[in-house]
């Protein structure tokens, strides 16, 4: 089968995304598939297509640091994107899903798209492999994310290829309670997630990237990649989305009920929580790293007093290595209260119970 | 209650195969739409849900709502042209009903078909339905369908 090849080496912030919701959205039954490869010339925030914008991105920080922020038709969380990262984008109208080779069940579909660029990792000299449900892992840490939309009759596979990563300002423009929270996202995103510098000690050349890319999907889907442009009624709808994308009505689409609950997922295995809850004595608020749904790390903290002194670091490390359980972080708190004899004014145990409860909600 | 490999379709409602969604002839020219027990299924988890506002017009298998489960942004499409009169606002705080009730709570839409009697006539009813699902199930390689925990139809 022949697909067409979108080369579109560097393109405008805009750009970056509105190429392949036009193309995708141009997609009728018959359309033949098309991959893009591009970069973005500046940095930027692409949020989930259900994301609540103000809500996920610290908007102000991006304004003030000219950072743009954009909404994407496709799920999953709010990422950094910059030149950094090869984008690529498999764009197949959706009657051809089944002749193209893609298993209808998501999971499985997944896997089959994120192969190319795992295999393309491989032939690098990375050993990167797939995580349930769409993650690119590499010795445990996360090297690239990949999300899927379907705009009309068109679908798009979204990724990239990670050449590097700005950790501090990923952690940076998100909007977060504290930076107690901010800290340890800003942790959880060194601690596991990599690039291909960080596993190779050296930036590798462009080319050889998407050349081990391109001839990747090539293999793995037994296609032959021909070079092509965007046809001028595919130009008409990427110009539409330039304008809907930068739109304030598309921006603003998504409201979402609030929620006491912080969640920053840094993959699919590892995630950030801060639940607050509000006591007699004072707000209590507990931040967690969770990783395969062991509590990894926890700080506890509050403006309430407490007694002895400088004991909620003691307090916090009771609940590191427990399951995420209601049941078993209740059982750690009586054992903790009990051993540590903490006294906290206005504060009792059932304020932490339901701190818990909203974490393992 | 006809059933296929663990799916239910409900006896009263008609199917649009090629959409994977119900309707039901609510019998004051409206329609109240749905996806599947096969949709569902097939979506896993549905994280969530954003129907298309009341008074908007639609176009015969366009969207009318785009839901997200996993990382997938996708449509549900209405099989008719006509306008949409109202939409399921409990979706909005809790989308995994489509999991949950699929044919109860988890009705999407509310739509006035531009020709409700010609649009029904289109689609099948009840068990007439399984013969296309089965087809569907066997191209799509499902095996069975999947209730969560406190599933009720």
């Amino acid at each position: 089968m022949h697909v067409r090849l979108l080369d579109m080496g560097m393109v405008s912030v805009l750009r970056s995304q509105s190429i392949y919701h036009g193309i995708t959205e141009s997609m009728t039954a018959d359309s033949e598939p098309a991959i893009s490869i591009m970069r973005p010339e500046a940095a930027y925030v692409s949020t989930g297509y259900f994301q609540e914008v103000n809500k996920e991105v610290d908007t102000e920080y991006c304004r003030e640091n000219r950072i743009p922020v954009i909404r994407r038709h496709v799920g999953g969380g709010a990422v950094l994107l910059d030149a950094n990262q090869l984008f690529f984008h498999l764009m197949l109208p959706s009657a051809r899903a089944a002749e193209f080779g893609l298993p209808r069940a998501l999971e499985e579909r997944f896997e089959k798209l994120a192969k190319p660029a795992i295999l393309a990792y491989n032939k690098l000299g990375i050993n990167a492999s797939f995580r349930p449900i769409n993650d690119i892992h590499v010795n445990g840490k996360k090297i690239g994310g990949t999300g899927v939309g379907e705009i009309e009759e068109g679908i798009v596979f979204a990724g990239s290829m990670m050449f590097d990563f700005d950790t501090e300002l990923m952690a940076r423009v998100l909007r977060l309670p504290d930076e107690k929270m901010r800290d340890k996202v800003r942790a959880g995103l060194n601690d596991y997630m990599t690039t291909m510098k960080k596993e190779l000690d050296v930036l590798p050349k462009l080319e050889d990237v998407a050349e081990a890319l391109l001839s990747s999907f090539e293999e793995i889907f037994n296609i032959t990649l021909v070079p092509s442009m965007p046809t001028l009624e595919e130009m008409d709808k990427i110009y539409e989305w330039d304008e809907r994308l930068r739109s304030d009505s598309w921006m603003n689409d998504i409201q979402l009920a609030e929620k006491d609950l912080k969640h920053v997922k840094i993959s699919s295995n590892v995630k950030i929580l801060q639940a607050a809850h509000k006591a007699r004595g004072g707000l209590i608020r507990g931040t967690l790293r969770v990783v395969d749904d062991i509590v990894d790390d926890v700080c506890i903290s509050g403006d309430f007093p407490m007694s002895p002194q400088n004991c909620l670091k003691e307090f916090a490390h009771t609940f590191q290595g427990a399951r995420l359980d209601r049941e078993e972080l209740e059982k750690r708190l009586r054992r903790a209260l009990t051993e540590l004899n903490i006294d906290m004014a206005g504060v009792d145990e059932n304020d932490f119970k339901q701190l818990f409860e909203q974490v393992t909600q | 209650m006809a059933e296929i490999k663990n799916c239910l379709l409900p006896d009263d409602l008609y199917y649009s195969v090629e959409n994977n969604v119900w309707v039901r002839d609510l019998g004051d020219g409206t329609i109240s739409l749905g996806m599947t027990d096969i949709a569902q299924t097939l979506a896993g988890s549905v994280i969530h849900c954003k129907p298309k506002a009341a008074g908007k017009k639609v176009k015969a298998n366009k969207s009318i709502a785009t839901v997200e489960s996993g990382k997938w942004v996708g449509p549900v499409k209405c099989p008719f042209s006509g306008e949409i009169v109202a939409v399921n606002e409990q979706l909005a705080q809790d989308a995994t009903i489509l999991n949950k009730s699929p044919y109860k709570e988890g009705w999407i839409v509310k739509v006035r078909p531009d020709n409700l009697e010609g649009d029904l006539a289109n689609l099948a009813k009840g068990a007439d339905a399984i013969p296309g699902f089965e087809a569907y199930m066997a191209e799509k390689e499902l095996g069975e369908c999947i209730h969560c925990e406190g599933f009720d139809g």
